[in-house]
This record gives structure tokens, C-alpha cells and sequence, in this order.
């Protein structure tokens, strides 16, 4: 079979995007607010206006930290051998989003998360079998603003076994970050060595890291801790309202990005995102569920691939507010591409209403989707096994498959069987209560009973102390 | 740029099922039985294996292939909609042969004449659909004279070009009647076809019905484009193995394609590619699947390696316009509008497994093609749309580019506009409802529909119509 790899742009207008975006960095530059970042900058050949906070970044400088840092990353769940290879050709799936909402099932009305909510919604997550990695999905509305990070970290150690993808904040929420997770691997080097996190950092687009940003770049970077840097500039208000524009300028960001991880530490290990997204003029608001979104997602995945970096993307983003079919479609839409298009990690699982609202039934409905794509990026096998003519010649015109051998043996390699998605026939369906699948979905969300297993009760304890020890210098 | 076909098997696998095609039609062979059919097969070069077997060469079905056009053109009774039917054109096309209506007030119901009109009118306005198709079989007319009866309705609300569904040679010959009324002789209808022939279906594992043969002549005769559907059940009525199905599927194919470019050298014969689904233990039918998308993406790539129009079916087997329904939908749609299917059917309506049709399906059907055609348009990379210029005018910080004139000269084309998907922000949803897309399908539908057209066709031509149909109900 062929590789299932879509091709959106063409090798030269990916060198078109790549010379525009140096480009871009060479002449205009980036505004970069923290004095070390800068003053790490100046020191590794960029052109520092330390008054105007302005880096310009040199053809040469970007050029080498694309050849510095890592083709390929390794990332691992709690158990080292849940690996995570992000290289070609690999496809991962993940949660994401940092929403402040969510549905609770019981009552089937939108609330603030809590610290209870984002833990039982992260074990949800731990029990869905299409999920390999669990981005944080929620900021709990009852834990401290300054130090949510470690809030929203431990709730994940605690409830995953997962790869975690989370942010910090500055230097000093990356410590916490660290010594948090360095106690659930054993050390700080079982920690470099494979890393329990993710580091989720973005840009303040247009051709900006704030001084939070730069800051806790520079600290993930010296860590050695794998960095995913999203710049999400929204075409025609942050970006170009063109495709191609807002395009380039994320690349742009990224690439200013990777010259500073690199001039902390070369060979840091750095995930090509973007989150590039449009403006719908009409309405004033950002559409994540369109086509422009997914088209966006394929042209990530070719530029990650020119660079030979590894790649990640929102794939299943929707704009839908209700459990439906506007929903289902733009999720699947967006699944497929970004599938598709190769891109190594596709985040989303959970996510509605832009990034708003975690609806658990959308939950399983999205691994139930998932797990179709992935039937369908497995392809059509052609042997002489599968195309069977000694079987359709003993058949005959007429004949009958279903208790022959072949079938017996090749059905469930083939064929894809849902747990979710409906194949009953009406009467039946009618008689066990003609739910729609949002419904059952609810079902079987509330009586979800899947717990991870737990940390160990001194490990548990060494975390929340970290915590409570950053509140105390935070006053909270 | 735009995304060029998507090939999801290689050179080498195209050449092994048409192989695996060709060794069927030799050696296993087809069952025709009819002793007219089969002298024509014969006539052609074909010979009978045994009995009511028919076994023929490639030779002969390659000078069929060679002989069938590439493209097939239509145009609407508005002759301003006209399609291209092959190369790499895409079209989309309603569903058919629907028995049950699910009514704007969530009642099931069996389905009538005047639904029929209704659905036609409906989707006949619906921006995204290039084609109508005999949506309903209405179950107020079962019985001889159905199709006929169907045809009158459709033909007076459908300003696009049509697949008109038969079951019986007298069928088309009602069409050919009604279609020259339309057009205003039979001399215009051969000139300008507005409609394609939806054939009866061939019975798999490779059994030709008599009315196969009867259908494919009276199309022919008259130079009507038509095409050899089957429907084949991997495990059931196919091997179970995709390729495997193909290859059989294709053999009972190009029977009818031998026997059409018999009777007419260059009739018009369109490609179904599609094979079906079935739960083996259960044994319904399944009508959305991985496998489903596969076998219509991989039969594109068929369809072109042997330069035939191909066409392929879309539907969900959920029972309501829920997630389910537009995942599905959108999987199909996209897959095989990406792997470059040049006529999707089944594109409006066709729940539960091509049972039951709702309006509200087909609007939201609607936007789910607007936002697969957007796609499939890609976006171009140019300096005006890399737009470096803007960059530097807004960026870094905080710059916007709402105002910026390359925005203001460019928002419009860059993002597709949905019609009743929201792109609304919650609490603006919410001001206006809080609508779920079934709900605004709804009221899109109901006011689609409470405006009148001129009509397409005078009241003598319609009149006329209905007699025709009528006097087959008799001779029925």
C-alpha cells in the first residue's frame, strides 16, 4: 500500500514558506521580553536591540539550530515502556485544551472545573484506549492562578499513567514541574532520561514571546525537557487573514523559538506545532472546526517534515456548542486530515466549542472516531490471501460467503467493529430506548469506573508538598 | 495548491486487482442468464464456460473500457448547472431509493409522492449539491409504475442535472417519454442528457439478473448514460477481504460494460465502485464503515487507471442527525473526495443505513459538502498571500492586522462560510437560541421551502408528465 500521506503544498512552496519565514526573522525579528532570553540571543549571534526588547535572527543562526535539534523524540508514560516515538509515519493521539468548562454528566449542565472534575475527567481519559498522550485538559477554577501549573500536573500524575503534556509557569513552575515529576520516575536523571511531560509553551503572536514564554523556554530548555512551542496566530487579527500569511508567520514564530531552545542547549528536543486558526469576520469569532483549520493542520505536518522535526496539531477541534452532527462532522474532518497529513501527535480528544468546553460524551465519541480512522489509514491489503479467487471460485455466482473459511479467519482483521457508533437495526434500536449517541455516551461515562493505578502514597504526599510549598512563596 | 488525488494503492496493486478482475471474468466467469445477454457477450467475444456462465477475455473487456467515454457531461433543465462527470472533478449528488421519512417534528412516517417533491425542492436549492438523485422510492406508489411515477415528481422541481433510480426496462422507456417532453423531443434528450439512469443492481457473487441486461439495452438504445451497480457484503455475498470483494465486484462491472459498449459503442457508463457492509453476527447491513471509505478510495484510483467516471456511495447508519450521522457522513465524503471520486451519492439524507430520509439531514449534509469542497480547494502560496508586507507593517507585538488593507482586500475569500454550523461565540449562541444543528437545519429547511419558484417546466409539460406516468401505472 501506499503511505496514506496527503500533499497539500509543493516542495517549492514549502521552500517558498521556509526562505519567507528566515526572511521575516533576519528582518523584522521578534520581541522578546525576559533580559536573559535576550541576553542568551545576543550571545548566539542574533542582532539584540536590548532597549526596543527586539531579536533579529541571522539566516546562519536559525539554520543551525535546525540542524541541532533531534529528528526523532522519545517520550514515555509512567511505566517506561509506554513509548511514545515521535518520528515519520508515526501518528499519536492526545487530549488538550486547558478548558474552564465542562458538562457534568449527572446534571447535564455546564460548569467551572474543578480540582475533583479535571481528576476524574483525566481518569476518564487514562481509561480510552485511542488516547496515548494526555495533554492537560482543564484549569481548575478553585486552585490558585499563579501556580494552576502544578496544580493541573499532579492532578494528572495522580490520574494517568499517560505521557503528560502540560505548561509551566517561568522558572520557577518548571522547577515544581520538575521535582513533581521527578519523584514518580526515581530521579531527576530517570527524568532527562525519559521524560514523564512535556513542556506546552506558546507564542504571543504576531513575533512575540512574552517574558513568561521566553522565561520558561530558557529554564525547559536547560532542563532538558521536551518543548512543544504552538504559535496560534489568528488569520485577519494576530496573522495574515491568508492562509499562506498566517502560515509563515507561525513558522517564523517557531523557528525564533528553536533558536533560542538551541542556544540554551543544543540537541534540545523541540515538537513543531502550530495552532494557526482563522478570524470568521461575519461573526467575530475564531473557527477551529472548519476546513481552513484542517487545511492549516496538513500544511503543519509538511513543514514539520521539511525540517525533519516531529510535528504536532489540534485534529479534532469543533465549534459546535451541542452534542451534534455539526460536531461529529467537524471532529471526524478534522481527524481525518491531520491523520492523514502524518502530523505525530493529534490533539483535541474532549475539546468543543473552540477550546471551551470538555463534554465527556465527546470523549468517547472521539476515540470512537479515532479508532476508525485508524482502520482506514491501515488500507486496503492486496495478496493473493486477500483477494481470495480459490474462494470466490468455490463460492460460485450466487453462493454464500459467510461460513466459509476465509471469512471466518480474515473478519475481524478487516473489518472494523464500533463500540459506540450505532449499526442496530430501527425496531431495535426504537425498543432499547432510541437513544442518540451523545446519550449513550452519558451512559457510559457515569458509570465509568476505570482508576488508574495509584501513586504510591509518600510519592503522592512529596508532590502535593511541592505545591503547597509554591503557594506559600505565592502567598495563597 | 490543491490537493491532487489521493492514491491509496500503488502501481503494482492496481495492476494485481485488475489481474485478479480479469482471471475472475476467465476463469470462474459471470452467470448470465438470459440467452439474449449472453449472445451479445458472445457477439462480443466472450464464450459460455457452462451452462449460464459466461467467461470473458480481457481483450474484450479492455476494448470495452476503451470504448466508454472518460467524462460524462450533464446539464440541468436550467442549463446554466451542468457537471462533468470524470478527470478529477468531484461532484456530489443526493441519496436514493429512501422508503421513511423522519418529519421536521421527529416523527417517522412512510414516505409519499409529495415528500418526494418536497425533498427534491429542497435539495435542488441547496448551494453545495451539484446533482438531485430519485431520493425516495415513496411507499404511496409501490408497486408497478413507482419509478415512473417518482421521475414525474422529480423531473418539474429538479434544475440540476438528476440520477433518476429505475427497476424495469419499460422504467426507462417512461423516462425517455417524460425527458423529451421536458427537453421538447426525443432528438434534445440524446443532444443534451440532464439525467443519468441509476441501473438496477447486479446480485453478488457475480450474478447478472435478467433485468440487468434488459435495463442496460434500453438505456443504450437510446444513448442514456447508466452505468452496473452491485452492492456486495464482504463476508457475506464477497470475500470478506476488501481487495478481495473489489476484484468481484469489478468482474460483474464490466459485464455490463461489455454488454453496453455492445449495444452502443460509446454509451455513456459510469463506475460504482463502492462495496457494501454487513454485521456478520447480526447480519444487518452496515452502510458506513472504514472499509466502506476504503474501497471508494481505492476504487477512485481503479476508476482513473482505467480513465471511467467513477461513482461511490456516503451514508450513516445512525438514526437521528446526531454526532454519529456527521462523522460518518463527513468520513465518507472527505475520504473519497480526497481520493477524487467524480460523483459521491447518498450526499443528502440516507440514515440508518439509506431507511430513512430527513430534511434536516440534508441541510446539515449541505454544509458538511461546503466544507469538504473548500478543502479539497487547498490554498495558494504566492507573495501576495505569504504576505511579508503586512507582516512587517503590524508585527511584532501587539499589532493587529483586522484593519490592515491586506486583510480587508483578502477576508473574503479566505474562509468558508457555513450555513448552519455555528461559528457563533456561546454566549451569542445562546441570544440566539442555542440552536443544535438540527434544529437551525430545521428552520433552514422550513424556509427554503416556504418560498415559491417559478416553475421549471410549464403546466402542459408537467401535466403531460404525470399522464406518462400514469399510463405505466396501467400497463404495469
Amino acid at each position: 500500500m501506499e503511505s496514506l500521506n496527503l500533499q497539500l503544498l509543493s516542495p517549492q512552496e514549502q521552500e517558498h514558506i521556509h526562505q519567507a519565514s528566515l526572511d521575516i526573522l533576519e528582518k523584522v525579528g521578534m520581541a522578546i521580553l525576559d533580559a536573559e532570553a535576550l541576553a542568551i540571543l545576543d550571545g548566539a549571534g542574533a542582532k539584540v536591540d536590548a532597549t526596543k526588547k527586539r531579536a533579529r535572527f541571522p539566516a546562519e543562526m536559525v539554520l543551525s539550530a535546525l540542524e541541532h535539534a533531534p529528528k526523532e523524540i522519545k517520550l514515555y508514560g509512567r511505566d517506561t515502556s509506554q513509548i511514545i516515538h515521535l518520528r515519520e509515519g508515526n501518528v499519536y493521539y492526545s487530549t488538550s485544551g486547558y478548558a474552564v468548562q465542562f458538562l457534568d454528566p449527572a446534571t447535564r449542565q455546564r460548569k467551572e472545573i474543578t480540582q475533583d472534575d479535571l481528576a476524574w475527567i483525566t481518569r476518564l481519559a487514562d481509561g480510552l484506549d485511542q488516547v496515548d498522550i494526555y495533554a492537560l485538559m482543564g484549569t481548575p477554577v478553585d486552585a490558585p492562578a499563579e501556580t494552576n501549573d502544578r496544580y493541573q500536573l499532579a492532578i494528572a500524575l495522580e490520574n494517568t499513567t499517560k505521557h503528560i503534556w502540560n505548561t509551566a509557569y517561568g522558572k520557577e513552575g518548571v522547577e515544581d514541574s520538575l521535582r513533581m515529576a521527578e519523584m514518580v520516575r526515581g530521579s531527576r536523571e530517570a527524568l532527562r532520561q525519559y521524560p514523564l511531560f512535556t513542556l506546552d509553551l506558546t507564542t504571543l503572536s504576531p513575533l512575540q514571546l512574552d517574558e513568561r514564554q521566553a522565561s520558561t523556554m530558557v529554564a525547559g530548555a536547560r532542563a532538558g525537557l521536551p518543548i512543544g512551542v504552538s504559535p496560534g496566530p489568528i488569520g485577519g487579527a494576530t496573522g495574515p487573514v491568508t492562509l499562506a500569511g498566517t502560515l509563515t508567520q507561525a513558522n517564523a514564530e517557531f523557528l525564533g523559538a528553536l533558536a533560542l531552545c538551541q542556544a540554551v542547549q543544543p540537541g534540545a528536543a523541540v515538537i513543531y506545532t502550530q495552532w494557526t486558526r482563522s478570524l470568521d469576520m461575519a461573526r467575530g469569532a475564531v473557527e477551529m472546526g472548519g476546513p481552513e483549520f484542517s487545511l492549516l493542520r496538513v500544511a503543519t505536518a509538511e513543514m514539520a517534515r521539511y525540517y525533519h522535526l516531529p510535528s504536532r496539531g489540534g485534529g479534532l477541534m469543533t465549534d459546535a456548542k451541542a452534542a451534534d452532527a455539526q460536531m461529529g462532522a467537524e471532529k471526524m474532518l478534522n481527524c481525518l486530515m491531520a491523520s492523514l497529513a502524518g502530523l505525530n501527535v493529534v490533539a483535541g480528544v474532549g475539546q468543543t466549542d473552540f477550546i471551551n468546553t470538555v463534554r465527556p460524551d465527546q470523549m468517547l465519541i472521539d476515540n470512537e472516531i479515532i479508532s476508525l480512522v485508524k482502520r482506514m489509514q491501515r488500507g486496503i491489503k492486496v495478496t493473493d490471501e486477500s483477494m481470495a479467487l480459490d474462494v470466490i471460485q468455490a463460492v460460485g455466482p450466487g453462493g454464500n460467503y459467510l461460513t466459509t473459511d476465509h471469512t471466518v479467519s480474515e473478519f475481524r482483521k478487516e473489518l472494523w467493529f464500533p463500540k459506540l457508533f450505532d449499526r442496530r437495526v430501527w425496531s431495535v434500536w426504537e425498543a432499547e430506548g432510541a437513544q442518540d449517541i451523545s446519550e449513550r455516551a452519558l451512559q457510559k461515562v457515569l458509570t465509568n469506573q476505570h482508576t488508574p493505578s495509584p501513586l504510591d502514597q509518600a510519592v503522592r504526599q512529596g508532590i502535593w508538598q511541592v505545591i503547597h510549598e509554591a503557594d506559600r512563596r505565592h502567598g495563597a | 495548491m490543491k490537493f491532487p488525488p489521493l492514491n491509496i494503492l500503488s502501481m503494482d496493486e492496481c495492476e494485481r486487482i485488475h489481474n485478479a478482475t480479469m482471471e475472475i471474468l476467465r476463469d470462474i466467469g459471470v452467470h448470465v442468464g438470459l440467452p439474449e445477454a449472453r449472445a451479445v457477450l458472445v457477439d462480443a467475444g466472450a464464450s459460455v464456460l457452462t451452462g449460464e456462465r459466461v467467461s470473458i477475455p480481457e481483450a474484450v473487456v479492455l476494448r470495452a473500457v476503451k470504448s466508454a467515454p472518460p467524462v460524462i457531461k450533464l446539464t440541468g433543465l436550467d442549463p446554466a448547472k451542468q457537471v462533468e462527470i470524470g478527470g478529477q472533478r468531484v461532484n456530489f449528488m443526493s441519496g436514493a431509493g429512501i422508503l421513511d421519512v423522519l418529519d421536521l417534528d421527529g416523527q417517522i412516517r412512510a414516505s409519499t409522492l409529495d415528500d418526494l417533491a418536497e425533498f427534491t425542492r429542497l435539495c435542488d436549492q441547496l448551494e453545495y449539491l451539484d446533482l438531485n438523485h430519485g431520493i425516495l422510492d415513496p411507499r404511496d406508489a409501490q408497486g408497478p409504475g413507482l419509478y415512473p411515477l417518482a421521475a414525474s415528481r422529480i423531473i418539474p422541481q429538479s434544475s440540476k442535472p438528476t440520477a433518476l433510480v429505475i427497476d424495469t426496462a419499460s422504467d426507462v422507456e417512461a423516462i425517455a417519454e417524460m425527458a423529451a417532453v421536458a427537453l421538447g423531443s426525443a432528438q434534445a434528450v440524446r443532444e443534451r442528457p440532464f439525467f443519468t439512469i441509476h441501473d438496477s443492481n447486479s446480485r453478488p457473487p457475480l450474478y447478472l439478473n435478467d433485468k440487468n441486461y434488459d435495463v442496460i439495452l434500453a438505456a443504450c438504445q437510446r444513448g442514456f448514460p447508466t452505468g452496473l451497480t452491485s452492492w456486495p457484503m464482504p463476508g457475506l455475498s464477497a470475500p470478506v477481504t476488501i481487495a478481495g470483494a473489489m476484484a468481484q465486484k469489478y468482474a460483474e462491472f464490466f459485464t455490463g460494460l461489455v454488454l453496453a459498449q455492445t449495444i452502443n459503442p460509446g454509451n455513456p457508463f459510469i463506475f460504482p465502485v463502492e462495496i457494501g457492509g454487513a454485521e456478520l453476527r447480526r447480519g444487518n447491513v452496515v452502510t458506513a464503515s472504514p472499509e466502506i471509505g476504503l474501497a471508494g478510495m481505492a476504487g477512485a484510483q481503479m476508476a482513473r487507471f482505467y480513465g471511467l467516471p467513477s461513482v461511490a456511495v456516503t451514508a450513516t447508519d445512525a438514526k437521528t442527525p446526531d454526532a454519529q450521522a456527521g462523522a460518518e457522513k463527513a468520513f465518507l465524503m472527505t475520504a473519497q473526495a480526497l481520493a477524487g471520486i467524480n460523483l459521491i451519492h447518498g450526499c443528502t439524507s440516507e440514515m440508518d443505513g439509506m431507511m430513512i430520509a430527513s430534511l434536516e439531514q440534508c441541510v446539515i449534509d449541505n454544509d458538511i459538502m461546503g466544507m469538504v469542497r473548500r478543502l479539497v480547494c487547498g490554498f495558494s502560496v504566492d507573495a501576495d498571500t505569504l504576505a511579508l508586507e503586512a507582516i512587517a507593517a503590524v508585527a511584532p507585538a501587539d499589532g493587529s492586522y483586522l484593519t490592515h488593507p491586506h486583510t480587508l482586500a483578502h477576508y473574503k475569500e479566505a474562509i468558508f462560510e457555513p450555513k448552519v454550523f455555528t461559528r457563533q461565540r456561546r454566549s451569542e449562541w445562546l441570544e440566539h437560541g442555542g440552536l443544535s444543528a438540527r434544529q437551525a437545519a430545521a428552520a433552514r429547511a422550513k424556509t427554503i421551502l416556504s418560498v415559491k419558484r417559478p416553475p421549471l417546466l410549464t403546466s402542459q409539460q408537467t401535466a403531460e408528465i404525470e399522464r406518462i406516468a400514469m399510463s405505466y401505472c396501467r400497463k404495469g
